[in-house]
């Protein structure tokens, strides 16, 4: 009997030790569904309030859960903001969860899918948090007043980064934009100066570059081979320039014809002569994103596309002497409009976070000046705020600078606003870059690209129907 | 009441590991033979969408499905037998002809095993390197400008073989070891006997090497298709990332995707009931070869 009643403890223990690991997060849910329940109808009156009156809203003994990807730019910033922010609302305690790369993005979704969500993400990743209908709709945000200006917090922002936070298309803000960036093309700053080069402002200029190139024993131009996707910061301003951004706008809408207008393949045209007239760096489509940039840093091409993030993330592969980064926006066709394309990143707030009000005001405490300046300081992200390139300027290399201001001198921004989709067979980026590599291969014409790219976008468009029924 | 102890006892010591396979192995497989059948992104919870057979009719008329089947059974087919092939020379060489330098070679050759596959695959995408590879150097040396010409692992004519050839030299030497071990086992009397009768050493291959290696030789055709199969995986997602153009995406690398990059679970998990139903078929393939011995000695 002994025995027994001996087996049956050890039995119950190692089975709860094997369930314990499972049941972790179980008791935390415990004070939400009040909270959670009641956000949608007292949404309105503390918001109303803060307009109405200067008086902050009272936040008694709430605890915020932050989670802030811990990427180029570390977690300075956030370290700092967090004891800021409870110093200014006391009574608020803010737990700040940040993690990198793919292990933040992982950590983010199993919150999700546990129903774990934090109150508070700053991410460069959206997934498909807008189209699963995970996201709080942030327009009383951003009409209403910021919290250190008068006048609603939306005319801060830079123009046309709140139209490109409404993924959905109806005009419900999902994404807060931060983290601004431009994407271009990057040359050698050192070596055109000391030859007296200027940057090439039309097509026909750049190709006609390929002979001083040769001068110095390096191909044209060069990509980040196994990542095609990279061109996009090519590919989108010229198609916004050569064929109007209505005609963008049907490429982000997945319209039909939208690949096959003639104006659209004059642009894919570029890239077949690129490939044709060998401008290629040779072996480029072999290369990782790592290798093809340290080979034009090492001077094996003239220009290469990426973003302002380029130099922090090449840092230790510099050439000690006779480089130094330069930047353009992509080349034109003769007496059109140039474009480059702006991203950001993204402030998201889940829709089953436990205090949405205290989060949105975190949220409006992120365009407060005092903080965006923070931000530049600690690690050199640019909020997407107006005025935010001059007040880096003290804080950044003159290269960076003089791409972040390249919309100050006539160059118009290009946002990417893909529609966004129910989950899909065909990825889009995948579907216009993966034929790229073998026009660049000089495997396909433009022909065969475009009517390619066609056959994507009609599966694209039939999955969308399928979905919707 | 003996009895009851026992079984207690018995009970106590199967039921944890009994949870541990339900809970993290049976109920996950389980799950995605259910989630094939909806839309879902895997990414948020409460968004999937019951839509019948619609994943697997999409994965028909998917061409790039398609060819990562077609590229995954190329693998599968040319990886165990150039190894088989080149592992039996090896072997065969390293035994029968008394080199003086036979355990360098071994060492060298087994070396790649203790390397991980990420390492291997990083190296070997740098021995490929268009421009500074230690491969195109080699040609220029001996004056092949054409050779030295090709970018391997950009081309879609040579991207998979060029994987393949990697996987190739990663797991030559286990297998060698494995035939080196094998050989040595036979009885050096039937080597004697069949020099008497006048055979020389191919002769003695085909006729007493092979059929006393046969049951060794089938061990390592199984390992090898299930370990090409599935271990392809990381060496193609490090070397070629699919590319160029789709050329070498192998039916797991496909599901990855679908799964982590394009954020269609419902059809990765679609795509993951084929990769089960073929490995199933492998398992029962192997079965069937390693049932019996082929020559007692």
């Amino acid at each position: 009997m002994k025995r027994t009643m001996w087996s049956a403890l050890m039995l119950v223990f190692l089975a709860s030790l094997v369930l314990s690991a499972c049941s972790k997060n179980s008791n935390r849910t415990e004070s939400s569904p009040s909270a959670s329940a009641s956000a949608p109808a007292s949404s309105a009156a503390p918001t109303e309030s803060a307009s109405g009156s200067t008086d902050k809203p009272k936040f008694e003994n709430m605890t915020l859960n932050v989670a802030a990807f811990d990427g180029g730019f570390g977690t300075a910033y956030w370290q700092e903001v967090v004891k800021k922010f409870e110093a200014d609302y006391p009574g608020v305690k803010v737990n700040l969860d940040t993690k990198k790369g793919d292990v933040f993005r992982d950590y983010i979704k199993t919150q999700f899918l546990s129903g774990n969500a934090p109150d508070f993400i700053a991410t460069p990743f959206v997934e498909t948090f807008a189209v699963d209908g995970q996201l709080l709709e942030l327009n009383d945000v951003f009409d209403g007043e910021a919290l250190d200006k008068s006048g609603p917090l939306k005319n801060k922002v830079l123009d046309g980064f709140l139209e490109a936070s409404m993924p959905l298309g109806d005009g419900k803000i999902l994404y807060a934009p931060t983290g601004f960036n431009v994407q271009g093309l990057w040359f050698n700053k050192t070596l055109f100066d000391s030859k007296g080069w200027a940057k090439p402002t039309t097509w026909d200029d750049f190709y006609a570059m390929n002979d001083k190139a040769k001068s110095v024993g390096a191909a044209l131009y060069t990509y980040q081979g196994a990542y095609p996707s990279y061109n996009e910061s090519i590919l989108l301003p010229m198609i916004a320039s050569h064929a109007g951004p209505e005609a963008l706008k049907k490429i982000f809408n997945y319209e039909e014809g939208a690949w096959t207008d003639p104006k659209v393949k004059e642009v894919l045209n570029v890239f077949y002569q690129i490939a044709q007239k060998d401008y290629l760096m040779k072996g480029t489509v072999a290369l990782n994103h790592t290798q093809a940039q340290t080979e034009f840093l090492n001077g094996k091409a003239l220009f290469i596309p990426n973003g302002t993030w380029f130099e922090n993330e090449m840092k230790d592969a510099i050439p000690a002497e006779g480089f130094s980064f330069g930047f353009m926006a992509p080349p034109t066709f003769p007496g059109e409009q140039s474009y480059a394309v702006a991203s950001n990143g993204y402030y998201l707030i889940p829709k089953n976070g436990k205090n949405p009000e205290l989060a949105k005001e975190f949220l409006r405490y992120q365009f407060n000046e005092d903080n965006i300046l923070l931000n530049i300081e600690k690690t050199g992200e640019l909020a997407a705020v107006k005025g935010v390139v001059e007040l880096a300027k003290p804080h950044v290399s003159p290269a960076l600078y003089e791409a972040l201001s390249v919309f100050d001198q006539g160059t118009k921004p290009v946002m990417t606003a893909w529609k966004v989709t129910p989950p899909l067979s065909v990825n889009v980026s995948e579907a216009i870059f993966n034929p790229f590599t073998s026009v660049m291969n000089k495997k396909l014409t433009v022909d065969e690209w475009s009517a390619s790219i066609e056959k994507s976008m009609a599966t694209v468009r039939k999955e969308i129907a399928a979905a919707a029924k | 009441m003996k009895e009851k102890g026992r079984f207690l006892f018995l009970a106590v010591c199967t039921v944890p590991a009994l949870l541990v396979f339900l809970v993290f192995f049976l109920y996950p497989i389980l799950r995605a033979f259910i989630m094939a059948f909806y839309r879902w992104s895997g990414m948020s919870k409460g968004t999937e969408v019951f839509i019948g057979l619609d994943n697997f009719r999409t994965m028909l008329r998917d061409d790039i499905f398609w060819r990562s089947f077609q590229n995954s059974f190329v693998v599968m087919l040319i990886v165990p037998a150039i190894t088989v092939v080149l592992a039996l020379f090896l072997a065969v060489l390293l035994t029968r002809f008394k080199l003086k330098e036979r355990f360098l070679y071994r060492t060298v050759i087994f070396f790649p095993n203790v390397l991980s596959v990420v390492v291997t695959s990083i190296l070997w995408s740098f021995i490929y390197h268009p421009t500074m590879g230690i491969l195109k150097s080699l040609f220029e040396w001996l004056g092949w400008d054409r050779l030295a010409g090709i970018v391997w692992l950009g081309l879609p004519e040579t991207a998979l073989y060029s994987v393949a050839v990697t996987i190739i030299w990663a797991g030559l030497g286990f297998y060698l070891i494995l035939f080196i071990a094998g050989i040595e086992s036979i009885p050096a009397q039937y080597y004697e006997a069949s020099a008497i009768d006048g055979a020389g050493q191919i002769r003695q291959f085909f006729s007493v090497t092979l059929p006393l290696l046969w049951g060794v030789v089938r061990v390592a055709i199984v390992l090898l298709l299930s370990g090409v199969f599935y271990g392809s995986f990381v060496y193609v997602q490090i070397m070629t990332n699919g590319g160029p153009d789709w050329a070498s995406e192998t039916l797991v690398n496909y599901l990855y995707y679908q799964a982590f990059k394009n954020f269609n679970m419902g059809y990765a998990t679609a795509i993951g009931i084929v990769v089960f139903l073929i490995g199933v078929t492998l398992a029962f393939i192997a079965n069937r070869l390693t049932r019996k011995e082929a020559v007692e000695f």
